[in-house]
């Protein structure tokens, strides 16, 4: 018995070794321990400087690495507000700004809210001196049963951040929200302390297909590549939404309200908001009924967010008279270029509107 | 209990703990049994859970009681049909879809193991291989040992007996604990990341095309998926299952025990008739001494003819072969997949006869080149993987595939993916042999003290990397089902 034991202790040693030398790895290799900020002059899909790998991941994991100082930008949306805002570029224009994207795939009120519910716990205390730049389009009002960014787990549905998180263990959903299962304290040094795991973890992470889920290969596979739009992949596209629920569940009161609250309890941590309305591709205005019903219902929540202090409504497609079909990627994501002009349109608006906004 | 969880870890390390430190006196008749009783319990929430078993257990002690009692042909029939008669009614067979089941959730791991050492001992009982009495202790540790409780392997109770009896007491050398460590390591390396990849790519084909109304598409377009998911699942099933069994015997050899080999490289395989002997061994060498030999004299007492003994044979293969499959599972899907096996072992068995028969030399010749060789484990594995389809497709969508891709697109699928096979097995072979050629200094130092550990641990943290992340996806061990 005396060798099995030993030979544990060898195997222990030898493997506290292995972890040691990937540590040091994990911070030669990825030096950066936050989550997307205008450091990156990329759309944050290609998080590089990240040893998260995932957008949520980064999210979960990366605020607790932030000291945050008094002025931050925090963009929130799903993958197009992910593509389509540059942090890069609005911190060109407001440079007393630190500017994040925080978006995650596929996310609608529901996930968002979670997300600010991370950034609570990594800093908690007031959001003041915070604008959230909440990127909505259509898909922001999917309600949570048939959102893309959301999976079955037990039985549950729950969000993709959700399910990020409980992968790793250190948080759990409950309901709506995500709750830590350690002491809060603890999560800087333990976030640090998994490093090595996450290193080698980066070597597998293409070969989970379960990432590659209908909005994975939407998203990662296609976004940052020019699709060419036949009528067939644009038929696709409007079909591909369709699958995501009923119409008539869609876009409706309960969703407005929900994102109206949102914007509230935002603004009562503190905050200030500027809800930018994504621009979409012309043939999916005129094909998508979903866009349609938004576009009649979104009234709901404009009426509403207008009332509450230190918020602002920016519709950026109307401040461009149209961005051209060409300049997206498929059917939401912009191009680069494009990206960098909806930044700059945003940019020059919070700017305009620094007052109203409280700064 | 999880078997990739740090509750197993410990129950592990705790039961050497407690089988060295205990009196050799009490390690068989109260130290092993605990342990055993310890493990079930962690599969139930409830102890109703285990009723059906423990029932199952006693029927079988009581049958043995009475073979023994009454040592006749009728007593052994009967009490080896009322056993067959429990373990069907607790496993929820399909076409007793007219009986009305226990409808409390309750225990079925182990089940079909525990049936096959209780006939093991039956058989040898009334064949009186088996002279000496067999305790309730004795019973409960050979049905319910936690090393094999799972899915095995199966070994023989009197194999069980002798290493039961050595428990503990095999001082292992250290070189012999860092071979078990090694080999339990490299098969957490294959359950936790080589069988949850094969398994990620194969559920994509899956459900690229061949699942309900999705099973659309030319011929060649869904035989393309239909490969491609076969033989990832293939994999999958392999290093799930070949990986849990180098947990287990290495596990197993730390306490003295020596289990048998379920796998010997299936993938040399030169012919279907040989892939059983080198792919779930003792479950194939079980079929083959309870069910082919006697059903084969029972033949070959009606037609006692030398000249058809063969063909005998050819028959016994197809009855032992499709008992095999429909083993497997409770639905219509896996009398489909004995067939499949059935059909694969007397096809192959009479094609040896009859080429025996009539080209013996040639063939004889043929099969000792190495290209056929290359070709036999390249088909035997398509085939297999084909026949696997049987376990990831539910009945409503199996009968669609084969609808849709009728035989001709069965042979397409069997060449095409035989093809892949032969070039994939063919260049895992090259590697090896380039490996095997480097110099003598170089693979001597994979004997090094400090690379061997440092490889071996380097392994366990890629394996913590990916489980630590893979939360969910690591799949269960598939044989756990059976």
């Amino acid at each position: 018995m005396k060798n099995i034991f030993r030979q544990a202790a060898v195997i222990l040693i030898f493997l506290g070794g292995w972890y040691l030398f990937s540590l040091f790895l994990s911070y030669h290799f990825y030096p950066g321990h936050v989550a997307v900020d205008n450091s990156n002059t990329e759309p944050s899909s290609k998080i590089k400087n990240s040893i998260f790998l995932s957008d949520s991941a980064d999210d979960l994991f990366g605020f607790w690495g932030i000291k945050s100082g008094p002025k931050r930008m925090i963009i929130l949306g799903a993958s197009n507000a992910q593509e389509g805002i540059l942090p890069s570029v609005l911190h060109q224009q407001l440079p007393d700004f630190t500017v994040y994207n925080a978006s995650v795939g596929g996310s609608n009120t529901t996930q968002i809210r979670q997300i600010v519910d991370v950034i609570r716990m990594s800093n908690p205390g007031s959001l003041k001196g915070t604008i959230f730049i909440l990127g909505v389009f259509f898909g922001t009002f999917v309600n949570d049963d048939s959102q893309v960014g959301h999976v079955l787990w037990q039985g549950k549905n729950i969000t993709l951040l959700q399910l990020e998180g409980l992968r790793y263990g250190f948080y759990r959903p409950n309901d709506k929200t995500l709750e830590l299962t350690i002491n809060p304290s603890l999560m800087p040094l333990t976030v640090q302390l998994i490093r090595p795991l996450l290193f080698w973890d980066i070597f597998f992470f293409d070969l989970r297909v379960d990432y590659a889920d209908f909005w994975e290969r939407l998203h990662s596979k296609k976004a940052n590549q020019v699709e060419t739009m036949t009528e067939a992949t644009k038929e696709g596209a409007v079909t591909n939404w369709k699958k995501l629920g009923n119409l008539k569940d869609f876009a409706e009161a309960p969703e407005m309200d929900d994102f109206v609250s949102f914007c509230r309890e935002l603004n009562q941590s503190g905050a200030s908001v500027v809800v930018v309305d994504l621009p979409l591709p012309q043939w999916l205005r005129d094909r998508s009924e979903y866009y349609k019903k938004y576009v009649i219902q979104r009234n709901l929540y404009l009426n509403e967010i207008k009332k509450i202090p230190r918020i602002q409504y920016l519709d950026v497609d109307a401040r461009l008279a149209n961005t051209p079909d060409i300049n997206f990627l498929d059917s939401s994501h912009p191009s680069k270029e494009t990206a960098k002009l909806w930044s700059e349109q945003i940019a020059s608006f919070i700017q305009a509107e620094h007052n109203s906004l409280g700064f | 209990m999880d078997f990739l969880s740090i509750k197993f870890l410990l129950f592990l390390f705790g039961s050497i703990l407690i089988v060295y430190r205990s009196p050799i006196p009490y390690r068989i008749s109260i130290v092993f049994p605990l342990l055993n009783v310890l493990f079930i319990f962690t599969f139930i929430n409830h102890l109703t859970a285990l009723i059906p078993l423990a029932c199952f257990l006693l029927a079988g002690f009581l049958s043995i009681r009475l073979v023994v009692a009454f040592p006749y042909k009728s007593t052994f029939i009967a009490v080896t049909g009322f056993v067959l008669l429990i373990f069907i009614y607790l496993k929820k067979y399909a076409f007793l879809s007219f009986v009305h089941f226990i409808d409390w959730p309750y225990l079925s791991v182990g089940l079909s193991y525990i049936l096959f050492r209780m006939i093991q001992i039956l058989v040898d009982v009334h064949q009186q291989a088996i002279q000496e009495k067999v305790t309730l202790a004795s019973f409960f540790n050979f049905c319910c040992n936690f090393l094999t409780f799972v899915s095995g392997p199966i070994q023989r109770y009197q194999d069980h007996k002798i290493q039961e009896a050595a428990l503990g007491q095999k001082a292992l050398t250290e070189t012999e604990v860092f071979h078990c460590f090694s080999r339990m390591i490299h098969g957490l390396l294959k359950v936790v990341i080589l069988a949850t990849v094969c398994n990620n790519y194969h559920q994509w084909f899956v459900e690229g095309g061949l699942q309900g109304s999705a099973i659309e598409g030319s011929v060649l377009f869904l035989c393309r998926k239909f490969i491609l998911a076969s033989l990832f699942y293939a994999l999958y099933l392999y290093f799930n299952f070949s990986g849990y069994m180098d947990i287990v015997i290495s596990f197993g050899k730390l306490l003295g025990f020596q289990l048998p080999e379920n796998f010997n490289q299936p993938f040399e395989s030169r012919s279907f008739l040989d892939f059983w002997t080198r792919w779930h061994i003792t479950l194939a060498d079980w079929f083959k001494f309870y069910v082919f030999n006697p059903f084969l004299q029972l033949l070959a007492m009606k037609w006692p003819s030398r000249s058809v003994v063969p063909y005998l044979g050819v028959i016994a293969y197809f009855f032992t072969f499709l008992l095999m499959g429909i083993w497997h599972g409770s639905s219509m899907t896996f009398l489909i997949y004995g067939l499949f096996l059935g059909a694969g072992v007397s096809i192959n068995k009479l094609f040896d006869v009859l080429m025996r028969k009539y080209f013996s030399k040639p063939y004889n010749k043929f099969i000792d080149h190495g290209l056929s060789g290359l070709l036999g484990s390249a088909f035997t594995w398509m085939y297999f993987s084909m026949a696997l389809s049987s376990f990831w497709l539910d009945y409503s969508d199996l009968i669609g595939l084969i609808t849709k891709l009728k035989i001709k697109g069965f042979v397409l699928s069997f060449l095409l993916g035989g093809i892949i096979c032969a070039v994939v097995i063919g260049l895992f072979r090259l590697v090896r042999k380039l490996l095997l050629g480097f110099p003598p200094y170089w693979l001597s130092m994979a004997g090094n003290f400090y690379i061997s550990r440092a490889w071996v641990t380097f392994q366990l943290l890629l394996v913590i990397a990916f489980g630590f992340y893979g939360f969910g996806d690591i799949p269960d061990f598939v044989y756990k089902a059976f």
